[in-house]
């Protein structure tokens, strides 16, 4: 690109210093000036069609060494095949295993969750410096964390019912719900019967989320409580 | 110029003008408009070339790398761009000097078989 610059920069300096000395050897000829000019512009053709088609070389030039690159690189490649395998694999499998990892992370966390406002939702937990110093049993939620007595850092721990209750009333927030893994369960009902993994959940879990029930209605408040009768609501 | 004179004058052949460009450089270096003059004079006036049309096939020469540039001081006391043959192509010109003879040679041969034939 530079080459090109530097020789396509002095191309007009060139083309006045030609016809200037052809104009020169017409006054010498014994041309007067005036015409001794015009027969040099006439004899060296339109100017800006000849910068024009001197540019025009230089055009495509840095394409062409791409090309030229190119074709090296490729020829280099072929000359160890080994070498080129092991770089083509690892790059495969380089970009396999990120496009996996993306799907997955695009999946779980980046697509939004099919309520009404997912950006709304909160998910609350609790940290502690140190784990409660309790005897026997201990009703302040379950961790992930060491929560042995004594322990440091638990972190990301769940709400006991009665602590969840107690944000529920608090009026801070325009719905509160309370989920937990409830284990396997036993579904039956026309035909076999099947294994499924479900969740257990307050009554006013689906209100809260926006979520509506395809068929019948969703569990309301008070379905929760032990005196409700059963209900099914298929969700799609 | 006259009639007569123009209408005896011969237009290049598409890449005659790099060889004629090529042959005039072998003995040295020289600025755009000396090339002009001399393929003009060397061919005793028949060849004329449209002076601009030489820079398109300078830069070409340039670009393959078959001429170089150089600055220097015109004979009018200007700065000027020096063209110099370079070893590529010096090599460059055999081939298509030995090219241009085989190609006027088979034309020849067509166009005066009788000739030919006499000759051998």
């Amino acid at each position: 690109m530079s080459r090109r610059k530097r020789i396509l920069d002095d191309l007009d300096q060139d083309i006045r210093n030609h016809i200037e000395i052809e104009t020169q050897d017409n006054i010498e000829r014994g041309m007067p000036p005036e015409e001794a000019r015009r027969a040099a512009l006439l004899k060296f053709g339109n100017v800006s069609r000849v910068k024009e088609e001197t540019r025009e070389v230089w055009s495509l030039v840095w394409l062409e060494q791409l090309l030229q690159d190119i074709r090296y690189g490729l020829r280099v490649l072929r000359k160890s095949p080994a070498f080129t395998a092991v770089v083509v694999l690892t790059l495969a499998l380089g970009i396999g295993a990120n496009t996996a990892i993306f799907s997955l992370i695009d999946a779980v966390m980046l697509r939004s969750l099919p309520v009404q406002s997912p950006k709304d939702l909160v998910v609350m937990k609790w940290d502690a410096r140190h784990s409660p110093d309790v005897h026997g049993y201990m009703n302040s939620g379950d961790c992930p964390t060491d929560m042995r007595i004594g322990a440091t850092n638990p972190s990301g721990c769940s709400f006991s019912e009665p602590l969840f209750r107690e944000i529920a009333d608090a009026n801070m927030f325009s719905g509160v719900v309370a989920f937990a893994n409830s284990g396997r369960l036993n579904l039956s009902g026309n035909g076999p019967a099947r294994v499924i993994s479900g969740q257990v959940a307050s009554g006013d879990f689906f209100r809260a989320l926006g979520v509506n029930a395809a068929l019948g209605r969703i569990f309301v408040p008070g379905d929760d409580s032990p005196s409700a009768a059963p209900l099914a609501a298929p969700l799609n | 110029m006259s009639t007569i004179q123009a209408r005896q004058r011969i237009e290049l052949l598409q890449g005659t003008l790099d060889l004629l460009i090529l042959r005039t450089l072998l003995r040295g270096p020289v600025h755009g408009h000396a090339i002009a003059k001399a393929i003009e004079f060397n061919s005793d006036d028949v060849l004329q070339v449209e002076q601009g049309s030489l820079y398109p096939a300078l830069h070409r020469l340039i670009k393959r790398q078959w001429i170089s540039v150089e600055e220097g001081v015109s004979e009018n006391n200007r700065r000027a761009k020096f063209y110099r043959l370079t070893a590529k192509g010096r090599r460059q010109l055999a081939v298509e000097t030995s090219k241009w003879d085989k190609l006027a040679g088979a034309i020849a041969r067509i166009l005066r078989p009788a000739e030919q034939e006499r000759k051998s």
